[in-house]
Parts: C-alpha cells; sequence; structure tokens
C-alpha cells in the first residue's frame, strides 16, 4: 500500500494550519495538525479557555499516506457541489453559515431526517432521548415530503436517505414515510435503527411491510457479541433482542442489515474481532459493517475524552490484531474517496445519478470483503486486483470522459424536415459509442486484475452494466466494513466539515429546509435548530405505541 | 465501565453453506435485472472472454522481461484512453 514511500515527500512529517474551535466556548480559532512519536495530532489555543491537544491519527505513516497528492490524484477530491441554499451572512463564517452556503465544498450523498427523538430505549450516553429533555420532535408527513424534495430538486440529487432518531421504527407511520422516499426517486433508503421494530413478535411481518414498501437496508445498532457490553453501552442486556431482529428479517427476504458499531476505548473495543466474525456467519443477511470512533458531544470533559478516546487507525489496528491479519492496515484500507473517479465513470457509462463521496480523507476507510466461490472463503477484495492502478486509471479514463458530448453527427447535417429521425439516428450513435467506451473501460482494467473466477466475471458485469440494481448485487455475499469518524468539538477541522456528504435534512417552521453537515449539527447547530422546531412532550398521546 | 475481560475470536474466513446459498442468491438476483436473455447471455459470454484474455494475459506476462511489460502496458492504456 505504501507504494510512495520512495517519494521524498512522503517522508516529511506531517504539518497542516487550519481551523478548528475551542472545546468551550465554540469560538472559531487557529489549529495545527502535526506528527509526534508516529502519531498526528490536533493542537489550538483559545485566549480564553487556554490550550488543547487532541490525537487525530495513532499511525502518522497511514495518515501521511492518506494525505499524499502525486501527479494526477490524491484523496482529496475535487468535489462538485450543488448551488448554495443561503447567503453568508454571519462573519464568523464556517460552519456558522449553515443551511449550506457557498463555501460548502461537496453534494450531500446521504440525506439523514430524525424522524423522532422517541426511544424505546434509554442510553448512558444519549442526551437526545424525549424522556430526559421533556421536549418532542417528530416532523409531520409535510415536512419530511418538504425535506425530501429539497434534496431530489437539486442539480445533484442525493440517492441514499436515511431515517433516524430516536428510533424510527416507533412512528407508527414509518412505513409510510419509506414509501414516500422510494416514491420520490431515492435510490437506497436505510433505517438507523436498534431494531425495535423488527425484534417485536410480529417483526417477520413488519420486515416484510418494510421491504414491501421500498426499505432497502437496516443500520442496525450492533456493540458487540457479549450482554456485558450491552449493559454498559445501552444499559439493558440486548442480545437476543439482536437476534430476533436477524431472524425476523431473514424470514421476511429483508436481506441487507449493516451493524454499525459506536466504538470507545475501554468499553468495547475489545469486540471489533467478534463483530466482524459475527458479520460473516450472518453473511446471507449483513452487507457490510460500520465502526464509528466515539464522537464525544456533549458535556465532556477533557479526562474523558483522553480515556474514551479512539482514532479510525486504532479501529483498523484493532482489526488486523483480532482477525490474526485476515485484513491488515498497510494494503486492505483505503479513504472513502478513493472511488470517486471511479464512481463517476460507472455512473456516466450506465446512464446513472452519480454518487459523490468527496468527504476529506480522514472522514473514513473502507475495504471489502468477499465470497470467494471458486476457494469458499472470504477474503479481501484487494487479492483480486492491484487498487492503485484500478484507480489510477479510472481516473485518466474520468478526465477524458466528463466532458464528453453526445454526438449530433445527422442533427447537424439534417434540414428541418428531417430534424426527428436525424435525432434518432444520433441518438443510436450514443449508444454505439457509450457501448464502446464501457468496453474500453473493462479493458483497461483488465491488466489490473490479479486473480481471475467467478468473482470477477460479477465485477465485469457491473462495470459493462452499471446500473444500481446491478452494482447493488455486487453487495450480495461481500461485505463492506468501514471505519468512520465523526468530529467534535476537540478533534474538529474546518476542512473536513466543509467537504461533508452525509447532510441532515430538517424542516424549520418558515418552511424552509435546512441543510446541514453532519458534524456542523452535532457540534453547533442541534441545540439552537431543536429550540425552534421542538414541542413539549405529551407521553399519554405518543408514547402508546411504545412496547 | 471496563470490559477487559472479555476475549476476541479468531476469523474463520471459510465459508458455510449459508453463505454459499448467499452467493446463489446474488447471481439469482443478478440474473433476475436482465430485461431479456439476449444481453444476459452476451455479458456472460463477454465477462467470460475478459477473464480468459487475463488469464492468457498472465502467462504471456510470466515469460515477458519486466520492463517491456511496463512499456507495452503504457502503450496499452495509451490506446485505451485515446478516444
Amino acid at each position: 500500500m505504501f507504494h510512495v514511500k520512495s517519494d521524498p515527500n512522503f517522508k516529511k512529517n506531517y504539518f497542516k494550519k487550519t481551523k478548528s474551535v475551542c472545546p468551550e466556548c465554540l469560538t472559531t480559532i487557529d489549529a495545527e495538525i502535526y506528527e509526534e512519536d508516529g502519531k498526528i495530532f490536533i493542537r489550538k489555543s483559545c485566549k480564553e479557555h487556554g490550550n488543547y491537544k487532541d490525537i487525530l491519527s495513532s499511525n502518522a505513516d497511514y495518515y501521511r499516506w492518506t494525505h499524499w497528492k502525486g501527479d494526477t490524484w490524491g484523496w482529496e477530491k475535487d468535489g462538485n457541489p450543488n448551488p448554495p441554499d443561503v447567503e453568508c451572512k454571519d462573519e464568523r463564517g464556517c460552519p456558522w453559515n449553515c443551511g449550506l452556503c457557498s463555501e460548502h465544498k461537496s453534494a450531500c450523498t446521504l440525506v439523514i431526517i430524525e424522524i423522532t427523538n422517541r426511544c424505546n430505549l434509554s442510553c448512558n450516553f444519549c442526551f437526545a432521548n424525549v424522556e430526559k429533555t421533556g421536549m418532542l420532535i417528530e416532523p409531520s408527513l409535510e415536512e419530511i415530503g418538504r425535506i425530501m424534495d429539497h434534496f431530489r430538486n437539486k442539480p445533484i440529487p442525493a440517492t441514499a436517505i436515511m431515517f433516524s432518531g430516536g428510533e424510527p421504527t416507533i412512528r407508527s407511520d414509518f412505513v409510510e414515510i419509506v414509501k414516500m422516499a422510494k416514491d420520490k426517486g431515492f435510490k437506497e433508503i436505510l433505517a438507523a435503527t436498534n431494531g425495535y421494530g423488527f425484534q417485536k413478535i410480529d417483526g417477520e411481518q413488519y420486515a416484510n411491510v418494510c421491504r414491501e414498501n421500498g426499505l432497502d437496508t437496516l443500520y442496525l445498532s450492533f456493540d458487540g457479541i457479549h450482554e456485558e457490553t450491552w449493559k454498559t453501552t445501552r444499559g439493558v442486556p440486548l442480545k437476543e433482542y439482536k437476534e430476533r431482529v436477524l431472524e425476523n428479517c431473514r424470514k421476511a427476504g429483508l436481506d441487507s442489515i449493516v451493524l454499525v458499531s459506536t466504538v470507545a476505548r475501554t468499553v468495547n473495543e475489545i469486540e471489533i474481532g467478534n463483530i466482524l466474525q459475527y458479520a460473516i456467519d450472518n453473511i446471507d443477511l449483513v452487507r457490510g459493517i460500520v465502526f464509528q470512533p466515539i464522537s464525544l458531544c456533549g458535556r465532556v470533559s477533557h479526562e474523558e475524552v483522553n480515556t474514551l478516546r479512539i482514532t479510525n487507525a486504532d479501529v483498523l489496528k484493532a482489526i488486523e490484531k483480532q482477525t490474526k491479519g485476515a485484513l491488515k492496515v498497510d494494503r486492505d484500507w483505503y479513504p472513502l474517496s478513493t472511488i470517486v473517479e471511479f464512481g463517476r465513470a460507472i455512473a456516466w457509462l450506465g446512464n446513472q445519478e452519480p454518487i459523490e463521496i468527496t468527504c476529506h480523507p480522514d472522514c473514513g476507510f473502507s475495504t471489502y470483503l468477499v465470497m470467494d466461490p471458486d476457494e469458499n472463503k472470504m477474503i479481501s477484495i484487494l487479492e483480486y486486483m492491484d487498487p492503485m492502478a484500478v484507480i489510477d486509471f479510472a481516473t485518466k479514463f474520468w478526465a477524458k470522459l466528463k466532458d464528453r458530448k453526445a454526438p449530433t453527427f445527422f442533427s447537424n447535417i439534417a434540414g428541418d424536415s428531417w430534424k426527428k429521425l436525424a435525432r434518432t439516428l444520433d441518438d443510436g450513435l450514443a449508444w454505439l459509442d457509450k457501448q464502446q467506451l464501457k468496453a474500453r473501460f473493462a479493458l483497461g482494467i483488465l491488466p489490473y486484475i490479479k486473480k481471475t473466477g467467478k468473482q470477477m466475471e460479477i465485477f465485469t458485469k457491473m462495470i459493462l452494466t452499471g446500473n444500481w440494481d446491478n452494482v447493488s448485487s455486487f453487495a450480495y455475499g461481500s461485505l463492506l466494513i468501514g471505519s468512520m469518524h465523526f468530529q467534535d468539538a476537540y478533534n474538529f477541522d474546518i476542512e473536513r466539515v466543509k467537504r461533508c456528504v452525509v447532510h441532515f435534512g430538517i424542516s424549520m417552521p418558515d418552511k424552509t429546509v435546512a441543510e446541514v453537515p453532519f458534524c456542523a449539527m452535532n457540534i453547533f447547530h442541534r441545540e439552537n435548530i431543536e429550540k425552534q422546531i421542538a414541542v413539549p412532550y405529551k407521553k399519554k398521546t405518543i408514547g402508546d405505541d411504545l412496547e | 465501565m471496563s470490559n477487559k475481560n472479555l476475549e476476541s475470536t479468531e476469523l474463520r474466513q471459510d465459508t458455510t453453506m449459508k453463505q454459499t446459498e448467499a452467493l446463489k442468491t446474488r447471481i439469482k438476483f443478478f440474473q433476475e435485472q436482465q430485461s431479456s436473455k439476449v444481453p444476459g447471455i452476451f455479458l456472460d459470454i463477454v465477462s467470460k472472454g475478459v477473464m480468459f484474455v487475463a488469464n492468457v494475459g498472465k502467462k504471456i506476462a510470466k515469460v515477458i522481461p519486466e520492463e517491456t511489460q511496463k512499456k507495452g502496458l503504457e502503450i496499452y492504456q495509451k490506446i485505451i484512453l485515446s478516444f
């Protein structure tokens, strides 16, 4: 992986100036990201509250590699943002002007709508629960529809949407919300859930109805396989609860579950390998695992930060250690932005809406374990191909492809009475052109295939067709493993939030929609926004569908 | 708060019957996406063809010096990108 080690620039100690905030008063202040003792830190100083230092990565080599930029490409991708929603009126600048302002550099890839803050659980760390705040936040169907329209009507429309909470399946109209999202054209619909609706006695039927109405994936919170872990993280034992969720989804054919594990040092870091094994053992349902190093928002002391803080690099190291090297830090993991040009080329060739994961390289890392039908074994996808060479080729290919115009040969020479026929002939030329470009793309990747077989045949078909269903079908029997670290005020880097691709959508009282990047919402805007949209909670009428 | 007494497991990468069934589901799902049989057969032929060429390429590469391979690959990529 560290193929750039011979580059003299790669060996230099990492140093970058950026902007961050004081964790105490949230004033924007200068910050430095620097290397020390093989690790990467951020340091900053607030005139009023003093000095702060926090770790960004425990692996300086890996961090430098993910920030390397070569002649043709690097991991920090140029985004393709939508036009701004709001003017930059606040003189403090980013991130105080959200909704999206002209400083934002990426389009939204995943929309998040919090459809309720009611929940059947009362987790220790959660400060948003309606039972604790006494204030209900629950947008109406009309408001939810308005948020969806906001994201779908943009020049680069969002393709994926996630309903979160609270616990989204507590709402009795959850299925209606899912159907609305499908009807409005979202391609991938996810529920960030603890599994409440799916673990109930009629959970199989519930899963079936959800699937039939368009729910694609459960983003299922999953902290470990031991009850001791669940009691620590959620206050109650949930092992059997989660097993009921999987069993009911299995019976209902809702076969796309992503296990989401919030990882905190000294709490459940030891469960990382167990979760991976659990996913492999349930590979007929589980499509992925997302580890989320804990983001310390809310009132958290500096001391607690030092105790609980775990970085993406720590998670990757733990995976290597706990899987006895099945997934290696310096071979298997790539920043999420790696596939931007590859994805753009596939979308262009398949006439699809592009998926623009142009987030900052620090935001997340991912890899694939795929089931090899020839060996009956789960192995790293990187054993099949040389990823750097494929990405390099895809980048060059996209550079030539992006400005390509549809043929107008016949339209240019035809008279007015022949225009319709000429357009049909030009459409034919365009089809032929696209087929030859698909063939070129597949042939261009061919030299970098390291291992042939059925798996690569499926991959080739995916390139040749490029439509959404076929891309999704590649995920069957494969396991996407990712680590995504959301920011808090201690490790906040303004460059990350400007590139954020996961955006909250909130319907405001004046009927506008606020589009707010994920980390900016949690650190800066949540309190103020919720004051405007929350209403007093009347338990008797609203909690009646809880068990 | 600490769960240090928990044990991690050694990853078993061997696939089970459940996983084999999952792959069959995936292939079936993929085939069902094709609107007609002709493109499906066409895709099968092309993808198998690509794999065949990749295999032959690998065998040939073993007898060609690395430097020559590198130059050949540069020329090949230029041809592919000449559009």
